[in-house]
């Protein structure tokens, strides 16, 4: 995989500059990662040992305890599972979904075209949590509530990703596609042995975009899921505070665990994802 | 034509338009390529000649005429169903697989023609020898060279036994060199295999040395069908004339007078007896090809213009001169580098009055047609 | 010339058939890609928005039965003072959000394109808030601002001795979601700029130098006017997003201290489930969509007259 060439502006900055941005990114780099830590310390101790004043950083003793409770007392399990799941069959329905779609609006000529382009560019703004209502009274009507389809099938429907992947196979010559189908290529056919090799750095970016806003999804499951074992980890952690007194110790243990998964994709992905970012404006 | 009547040509558009939007990129062409044949497309950019084989690739749709594959009408039938193969300008080799795989290729999706294991690996290993990329099979496209990169995409046409070879200007992107041996190892091919082959190009010296038939193009129109020597020594039109031969033929206008050709300019030629025929008065054309003009007094037979040397290109064995006649017209001469002429020197220069040729106001050929002219 | 052969082999009738046939085909393939996202997105997308508008017209439906109401949705929609101080919260909260992060995001963009080493690993640290949920963020920072044990009232405690509780002041817990909501964001909008920046032509830079124009002046004269249309999109694309704000809310502050934090896609969840109120909520939500589609096109508009 290329790696992303680190960008060089044509001017060198002078050694001030570099000191101040050095100072800047340091600063942003502390400021990003403070609460995380403030996090792992917190979850490493008793919560009633929270309030005294002064705060102790390191925690002593180290308290598992929190992580613990997490397991035996809440569907904590439950959480992760089902995220991780419906996250992840998300992803590879939409990779499948948006794809063929992009490949029909990049390379086939169809009558309605412009009409299905416009329609569908159209909603690729329409917001969340405007649908909500309708959304849940169609899942009720459909006896979907409190279901995991209920969680997967109304994110298949954003078709952001059929233009991101339409943009990828618009960059590829037409004539390979005249070629295939001079082969004796049907159109599926195409898509599967020819275009998706070509496109897979796109499709990774994709599909760690998806898997992320759907991992980290909150309003919709929070509407559409009432049982606790059937929930995803950002509304179950939600659900962990209390009306009168929150288990701070708990919550941060919580959020410690769901920021794991997404994390480690990310890093594993992550030079694909800047490379797609970046790619338009680094000269290979 | 040159196929016998009796035999069904292999390839053939009745009366096909083409429109792109507002454009009309072909006007009721009708042509055809008989079998085995090698016809050569030839014409400038935009002429629509790639138009034409894409249409009977079935890459591009044909609403007005008839596109005929032996003798049946394919314009409603899949590309891949046309048993036609095409070599595209950019080669369109799929980058993510290596030479075999690009060459079995065809032999692998769900429209082609299917064989057993045996056949196959057979077909691939004989399409490959013949281009003579046996051992670079298991290379991918990247690290090939342009000319190999072109011999796998002939490769992969190679391998489904198509009834014709359709190639759109495939030698464009290689260097001189490399387009000299591949055009031989094209006309080598096309012997071995035997195929119709249909050849586009805008170099009319591809098109010379390769092709059995012409068929010049220009604005959608056929200009000319005909052999190489056809074409050359008998140009249809003024388009026709100056398209093929390099150095382009000079064009001298002016009218007949007292049965002689007279330039705008005054200068006189003489031309040959009954070979043309034009009306005393009329607006023409003069051809003269700078391969056909020599420097020296004319000989009998022949016909003499003077004048003074502007320009000297020399070439290596070739010098091309410029000669003006008088001070607006000037003709191309192609001297041998042994007779040194200077810029300025007067001199007298002769071309065979049957090496003339003659154009109307329009462009069309005055030339008598000769015995046996199609 | 070759002679135009004008006899056709098929008639034009037999013409017309197969062509239709053939259209028929690349029509019937073409569709059978679309087919699986506009069946999800009528059902999912279409249908709805179109619900929204026949719920904007009825009173209850979840618990009783539903009734028709006429114009009523509507006409509380412009009058309910609920809905204006939603309103006044989400645009308040959008003015405070997006300059800041912006002008954060633009000085993390241009450090970043001047640093040579460690490029890669800055890249993941600074994105990494961006990557959590809302909701996950929304709830470390509540250690952080905590008026007991949080990170920032140690420090304003062990300085003034005083405790401040952000989130309990409605002076201070819009602002307080903004800066969460900012300190979330600005990986992104860092990554974003930073793009921008990189793709500027380099070759004016050098003009401008020779010039003499020194790093400042070049700043504001040459890199803000060029990354106009990266900002016309950055503005647009905010505010859609901003507009929507939900999860922080819900989790911090549900709306309070005295609605200082009401934002409007907090006030359509609540229609629903607390008050009951689905036409209402519906109603609301249609304007959502209808300013959030506005936006969009405002957006396209703009973003045309610059290429």
């Amino acid at each position: 995989m290329t790696r992303v060439r680190r960008a060089r502006l044509a001017l060198e900055p002078s050694p001030a500059a570099r000191v101040l941005a050095g100072f800047v990114l340091a600063v942003t780099v502390v400021v990003s990662l403070a609460p995380f830590f403030y996090v792992i310390s917190t979850s490493l101790k008793e919560t009633k040992s929270l309030f005294s004043y002064p705060p102790h950083w390191i925690p002593d003793p180290v308290y598992l305890g929190n992580y613990v409770a997490l397991f035996q007392k809440h569907p904590f399990g439950w959480w992760l599972g089902n995220t991780l799941a419906i996250s992840a069959i998300v992803t590879a329905l939409k990779l499948v979904i948006d794809g063929m779609a992009a490949y029909a609006l990049a390379k086939l000529d169809f009558s309605g075209k412009p009409v299905i382009v416009t329609i569908l560019l159209i909603s690729v703004a329409v917001p969340l949590a405007a649908l909500l209502i309708p959304l849940f009274l169609i899942i009720r009507s459909m006896g979907l509530i409190d279901t995991r389809l209920a969680l997967i099938l109304p994110p298949l429907a954003n078709p952001l990703g059929v233009f991101m992947i339409r943009a990828f196979i618009a960059g590829l010559p037409d004539e390979l596609i005249h070629s295939a189908r001079m082969d004796g290529a049907g159109e599926f056919e195409i898509l599967r042995r020819v275009v998706v090799p070509l496109i897979r750095p796109g499709l990774v970016v994709h599909a760690t975009f998806i898997f992320a806003t759907q991992y980290t999804s909150f309003l919709w499951p929070l509407v559409a899921v009432r049982d606790l074992h059937k929930q995803v980890i950002t509304v179950g952690i939600s659900s962990l505070r209390a009306i009168f007194t929150v288990d701070w110790g708990l919550i941060s243990a919580a959020s410690l665990i769901a920021a794991v998964p997404l994390t480690v994709i990310f890093i594993l992905f992550q030079q694909a994802f800047f490379h797609q970012s970046l790619a338009g404006a680094l000269k290979e | 034509m040159d196929t016998r009547p009796d035999e069904l040509p292999c390839l053939e558009l009745a009366s096909v338009s083409k429109s792109f939007g507002a454009g009309r990129v072909l006007e009721a062409i009708s042509l055809s390529a008989g079998q085995g044949e090698f016809v050569a497309l030839l014409g400038p950019s935009g002429c629509g000649k790639s138009t034409i084989l894409r249409m009977i690739a079935g890459i591009e749709p044909c609403e007005e005429g008839e596109i005929l594959i032996e003798g049946a009408v394919v314009n409603y039938v899949r590309p891949s169903e046309r048993n036609v193969a095409m070599v595209f300008q950019s080669y369109a080799l799929y980058p993510h697989m290596t030479v075999r795989e690009n060459i079995t290729f065809p032999l692998t999706t769900s429209h082609g023609r299917h064989f057993d294991r045996a056949t196959v690996a057979k077909r691939v290993a004989e399409a490959a020898e013949l281009v003579d990329l046996t051992d670079k099979l298991n290379r991918l496209p990247s690290q090939l060279s342009g000319g190999q990169r072109q011999r796998v995409a002939l490769a992969r046409s190679i391998v489904r036994h198509p009834v014709a070879f359709l190639m759109d200007e495939p030698l464009s992107n290689l260097d001189a060199l490399l387009r000299h041996e591949m055009r031989q190892s094209l006309i080598d091919l096309h012997r071995r295999v035997g195929r119709t082959t249909l050849y586009v190009t805008h170099d009319q010296f591809e098109a010379m040395t390769m092709a059995n038939r012409i068929i010049v193009m220009n604005h959608g129109r056929i200009q000319q069908a005909g052999t190489p020597r056809e074409v050359f020594e008998r140009p249809a039109n003024r388009f026709v004339a100056g398209f093929v031969g390099l150095p382009s033929m000079n064009m001298l206008r002016g009218r007949i007078e007292g049965g002689r050709f007279t330039s705008l300019h005054g200068i006189t030629c003489q031309l040959p007896a009954s070979v043309f025929v034009a009306a005393e008065g009329a607006s023409v054309v003069l051809g003269l090809r700078p391969t056909d003009l020599a420097i020296g007094l004319a000989r009998p037979g022949e016909a003499s213009l003077s004048g003074s040397i502007s320009r000297v290109e020399y070439g290596g064995a070739d010098v091309f001169v410029d000669l003006a006649l008088g001070d607006a017209e000037s003709l191309r001469i192609r001297v041998s580098a042994e007779n040194s002429v200077s810029l300025g020197e007067q001199i007298e220069a002769r071309i065979a009055l049957a090496a003339l040729h003659l154009f109307d106001a329009e462009g069309a050929s005055l030339r008598r047609p000769a015995q046996g002219d199609a | 010339m070759e002679t135009a052969t004008s006899h056709f082999q098929l008639s034009e009738d037999e013409h017309r058939k197969q062509r239709f046939r053939a259209a028929m085909r690349h029509n019937l393939t073409a569709y059978a890609f679309l087919a699986p996202i506009l069946v999800f997105f009528l059902i999912f997308m279409a249908v709805p928005v179109v619900w929204l508008f026949y719920l904007s017209f009825q009173h209850d439906g979840i618990l009783a039965p539903a009734q028709f109401a006429g114009l009523d949705n509507w006409r509380r929609t412009f009058s309910d003072s609920l809905v204006l101080k939603c309103i006044i919260n989400t645009l308040y909260y959008c003015a405070m959000a997006i300059p800041t992060v912006f002008v954060l995001g633009m000085i993390v963009a241009l450090s970043l394109s001047m640093v040579r080493r460690g490029a890669a690993l800055l890249r993941i640290i600074i994105y990494f808030p961006t990557l959590q949920a809302s909701l996950i963020v929304a709830l470390i920072w509540t250690f952080v601002i905590h008026p007991d044990f949080g990170l920032l009232n140690l420090g304003i405690r062990a300085l003034t001795g005083v405790k401040l509780n952000f989130l309990g002041d409605p002076h201070f817990a819009m602002p307080t979601i903004a800066m969460i909501e900012v300190w979330k964001g600005l990986g992104f909008w860092a990554i974003l700029f930073l793009s921008g920046l990189l793709a500027l032509p380099q070759d004016l830079y050098h003009a401008a130098e020779l010039d003499g124009a020194g790093p400042i002046r070049r700043f504001f004269s040459l890199t803000l006017p060029l990354m106009k249309p990266t900002f016309y999109f950055a503005v647009i694309f905010a505010t859609i997003v901003n507009l929507q704000l939900f999860d922080s809310v819900f989790v911090l502050t549900d709306g309070g201290p005295v609605d200082s934090t009401a934002t409007i896609a907090w006030y359509i969840y609540r229609s629903l489930f607390t008050f009951s109120d689905p036409g209402f909520g519906a109603t609301l939500s249609f304007v959502l969509v209808v300013v959030v589609l506005a936006l969009t096109a405002l957006q396209t508009w703009l973003l045309r007259e610059r290429a």
